[in-house]
């Protein structure tokens, strides 16, 4: 049985920078991010992520940089006395071309990074009984691919000089060399997660397992499908694995264990590690934050996204809760094809894309320095982003002076170029007398009853952009201001159906996990909400209410503006991964701004 | 044939698989296809519920194969009303058994009504509720599952369902029944086992088991089942484990099947959730039995 780790210790490694969020246009174009996995290029979003300045991951970087300077870019294995074959294997090996099928793109024929693991005399069971040789000739040398996470084997006849065979084995991962567990070691231990769990710093020769890998030692980062091992850490009755990633060389997360027998034969791996971990601290535990004069609580949901609830701002409560309902995406080139997502937490959710990661809280910097704070939410399905696969983003932003906004976006790639995006935001606001305005070219117009409308090229807006204004009290309350591409994310309009219900604190209509509320296909108003629109419409003046968002995000996978997608992206000889995000929600603005 | 290589000579056939007996249901040829030459399916992307497709003669193959073109694909009103579907079975009399089971959302399976089995009647082809088992939803409403395992045994007529409906993160509340088709009796139930993969067979002392493939841990195990079909809960043992191998090590057992000597486990990974990737990746973990130590030993996957 796995213990349950202690929340407060970190856990996850981001991939994230952790520089702060800017909401300003930055005059620099971020370059492709150094980072897998996820990375946006939009200008204004993330600055550069901070280079490991570790010695042993400048000399690993330097090594792949030679590797991929040579002609065939394989890094040959290195080992002290080794016998006169060794490098003799390795150079035949190397030139068969059978044995190099896969070291180059075979579309760009760009050089991908490969490296020599083992040059062993070959087992019985690797030479046919056809093959004739001499004895003590045969060698069998492997091989790993960091692109395409697969194992060459290759036997080779150093008599004659030749391959006598070749197999290639998609998703496996060969045994290590020593220069690469001590490289992982290194990382474990040099860790500050690593540190702060166990309470000290360990020395290199501390942790056992080291030679850990996947499959048959029960490590794997089936996820991101790196090399990876997990350095173990025992201490008493307990174990800290810490899973380290060598295709990108960096520790994924750190999780403690019994070492009891029931748990020997269970594997430790990237997916369990991050999964039971965000259970165990963000979907079965309600965090607060305070910060910035503002403070909530926030939970990932089962399937309703990242939920902030509780929210104050200067010690006045604002909102009750805001959360993401559902994401219905639509194709338009077939009927009635499409999906209803729902966003949350990775295990027993009834989420089809799933947090992997913790949530992230970022410094939100306007006109160079601080005017709040962002906290942000990631959801990813497994094979993101080959097609069919998907990745959103919640985001919310609090400002130093009681602005929020509620935002969220797409990340690719979907089933095609032809998908539009609806997220369905469920906002409560808190007070039990509010009235909803709307902008009209006569002022400011009351709802009296519950209804919905669209954002179109029609729609009025203010001298400041507003569409509604939302009133707590008298005086008090918010303007809202929705997307129209203003808000320097990258985002090009939120065109959104906007609905205000009556929010009827007796029943339960949404402020608990809501199932999903709507099919994938509707392109009209009817996402869901409606459905909590009466037949005869409620009053909606001087009430509880709910204000529904649901902008529309059309996808493109156009170069140049591509938009709610995502690509693969070759560098340093490995693929990454670049999302070109769609983000879509409204600011809210206090009307004692 | 690779499977035969593999595993000449190294003890074939401890074991021994039940032959199929289903019939194909009638209403197939009423409505004019060839029996032979359709397949039902409960998993096509763009459709819900229980699909008939007509497989096309190219006059090339003899006898349908899952290579064969496909032809129309015809749809029953009445085949959607359970909302997706997960697996399907056809008793010795043509009666098609299935069960819900969500896919992506919960919108077209309410968590509410996946403990129950839904039959179609080999005559008419309609698809009607056949029995209701007992659903003890969690008031955390996280698991959206309910039935998620199904198999049907050719020399009993026995129907064996498992479920997962109530289980929760930290409770392992689900139940494994065997029903007698014939009379809609539920004859036993082993409670406190989340499955899915589900599969009869004789064992190597050729006592009948059910083998079950756990939803918690890649472990698949096994519970003997006496001539009424009533489980012999004091033999349940595990028959061996996926857990580590692969290329994700935390695969599932979806399907366990027995033939020509080998144990293949098809492993996905499951984690109560409704992840669901297009393609998402199946692996097969094939067994043999050593019959000198009694136990099952990983061979080979693919």
């Amino acid at each position: 049985m796995w213990n349950k780790i202690v929340c407060n210790c970190f856990l996850f490694i981001s991939l994230f920078s952790t520089e702060p969020l800017r909401a300003q246009e930055q005059k620099k174009v971020r370059k492709n991010s150094p980072n897998g996995y996820v990375s946006e290029f939009k200008p204004g979003i993330l600055g550069n992520q901070k280079p490991d300045t570790a010695s042993f991951i400048v000399a690993r970087k330097k090594e792949i940089v030679e590797t991929l300077k040579k002609e065939i870019p394989i890094k040959l294995l290195e080992i002290t006395k080794a016998n006169s074959n060794f490098e003799l294997v390795q150079h035949v090996a190397i030139a068969d071309s059978n044995f190099t099928k896969y070291v180059f793109d075979k579309q760009t024929h760009q050089k991908l990074l490969n490296e020599i693991f083992g040059v062993y005399p070959a087992r019985p069971g690797d030479i046919k009984k056809t093959v004739g040789h001499l004895p003590g000739t045969l060698y069998r040398v492997e091989m790993y691919n960091y692109a395409y996470n697969l194992t060459t084997v290759g036997i080779v006849d150093v008599f004659t000089q030749k391959v006598l065979d070749v197999n290639h084995y998609p998703q496996t991962q060969p045994d290590l060399p020593k220069k690469l567990i001590d490289l992982a070691t290194k990382i474990a231990v040099n860790s500050n997660e690593v540190e702060k769990a166990l309470g000290f710093k360990p020395g290199m020769d501390f942790p056992i397992m080291s030679s850990t890998k996947t499959a048959l030692n029960r490590t794997k980062c089936e996820r991101s499908m790196h090399l990876c091992v997990a350095p173990t850490f025992v201490q008493g009755t307990r174990a800290l694995w810490a899973i380290i990633d060598l295709t990108d060389c960096r520790l994924v997360g750190i999780r403690w264990t019994n070492t009891g027998s029931d748990s020997v034969n269970r594997s430790m791996t990237e997916r369990k590690l991050q999964n039971e971990t965000i259970a165990d601290c963000f979907c079965d535990k309600v965090n607060r934050v305070n910060r910035n004069n503002w403070q909530m609580d926030y939970l990932i949901t089962s399937s309703d996204g990242l939920m902030i609830s509780n929210v104050s701002f200067l010690g006045q409560r604002i909102l009750n809760s805001a959360k993401l309902v559902d994401w219905h995406v639509s194709y338009s080139g077939t009927d009635g094809f499409g999906y209803s997502d729902a966003v949350g937490c990775p295990i027993f959710s009834q989420a089809a894309v799933v947090a992997t990661e913790p949530p992230q809280f970022f410094d939100l910097i306007e006109n160079d320095s601080s005017a709040g704070f962002v906290l942000e939410q990631k959801f990813y399905s497994e094979m993101w982003p080959a097609p069919c696969n998907y990745s959103y983003s919640q985001r919310y932003f609090f400002y130093n002076d009681g602005r929020f906004r509620v935002s969220c976006a797409n990340l690719g790639r979907g089933c095609g170029n032809n998908g539009t995006y609806r997220p369905v935001f469920r906002i409560a606001f808190a007070g039990n007398h509010q009235s909803f305005f709307e902008w009209k070219e006569s002022g400011w117009n009351i709802w009296n009853k519950e209804q919905w409308q669209l954002q179109n090229a029609s729609t009025k807006y203010d001298a400041s952009g507003y569409q509604y204004k939302l009133e707590t009290s008298k005086g008090s309350g918010f303007y809202i201001e929705p997307g129209q591409g203003q808000f320097k994310d990258g985002g090009r309009g939120d065109n959104a159906y906007v609905y205000v219900t009556k929010n009827h604190l007796n029943l339960d209509e949404g402020e608990t996990d809501l199932v999903t509320i709507g099919p994938c296909c509707n392109t009209d108003y009817r996402q869901g909400p409606e459905k909590f629109i009466d037949k005869v419409p409620e009053p909606i003046t001087n009430t509880d209410l709910v204000v529904w968002y649901v902008p529309q995000m059309k996808n493109d996978d156009t170069p140049g503006s591509k938009y709610c997608w995502a690509d693969a992206y070759y560098e340093n000889g490995i693929y990454k991964v670049r999302a070109y995000p769609c983000f879509a929600g409204p600011q809210f603005i206090p009307l004692r701004h | 044939m690779l499977i035969l290589f593999l595993f000449a000579g190294i003890n074939l056939f401890a074991q021994k698989e039940i032959k199929p007996c289903q019939k194909e249901p009638i209403f197939i040829k009423n409505l004019g296809y060839d029996p032979e030459w359709t397949a039902f399916s409960s998993s096509e992307k763009q459709m819900m519920g229980l699909v008939l497709i007509e497989l096309v003669k190219s006059g090339k193959e003899k006898t349908p194969s899952l290579e064969s073109l496909r032809g129309k694909i015809y749809q029953d009103s009445s085949w959607k009303k359970a909302g997706y579907l997960a697996g399907i079975v056809r008793d010795a009399d043509g009666n098609i058994y299935s069960i819900p089971a969500p896919h992506v959302s919960v919108l077209n399976n309410n968590p509410a009504k996946q403990n129950t089995i839904y039959r179609v009647d080999a005559q008419t082809g309609k698809m009607n509720p056949w029995l209701s088992l007992p659903n003890h939803l969690s008031k955390q409403n996280t698991n959206p599952y309910g039935l998620i395992g199904i198999g049907y045994d050719c020399t009993s007529g026995i129907l064996f369902v498992s479920t997962i409906a109530g289980s929760t993160r930290f409770e392992e509340k689900g139940m494994i029944y065997s029903i007698q088709t014939k009379s809609k009796k539920i004859i036993d139930s082993i409670k406190g086992i989340d499955a899915m993969g589900i599969t009869v067979f004789f064992d190597a002392s050729g006592t009948k088991r059910l083998y079950i493939g756990k939803t918690r841990v890649g472990e698949i195990w096994s519970v003997p089942i006496n001539e009424s079909g009533k489980f012999i809960k004091s033999k349940l043992l595990q028959e061996c484990s996926i857990e580590g191998l692969g290329p994700r090590a935390d695969d599932k057992a979806r399907k366990i099947k027995y033939t020509a000597g080998a144990l293949i486990i098809t492993g996905v990974a499951f984690n109560y959730n409704l992840q669901a990737s297009s393609e998402k990746p199946e692996t097969s973990y094939i067994f043999s039995w050593n019959k000198d130590l009694k136990k099952w030993e990983f061979r080979n996957l693919y």
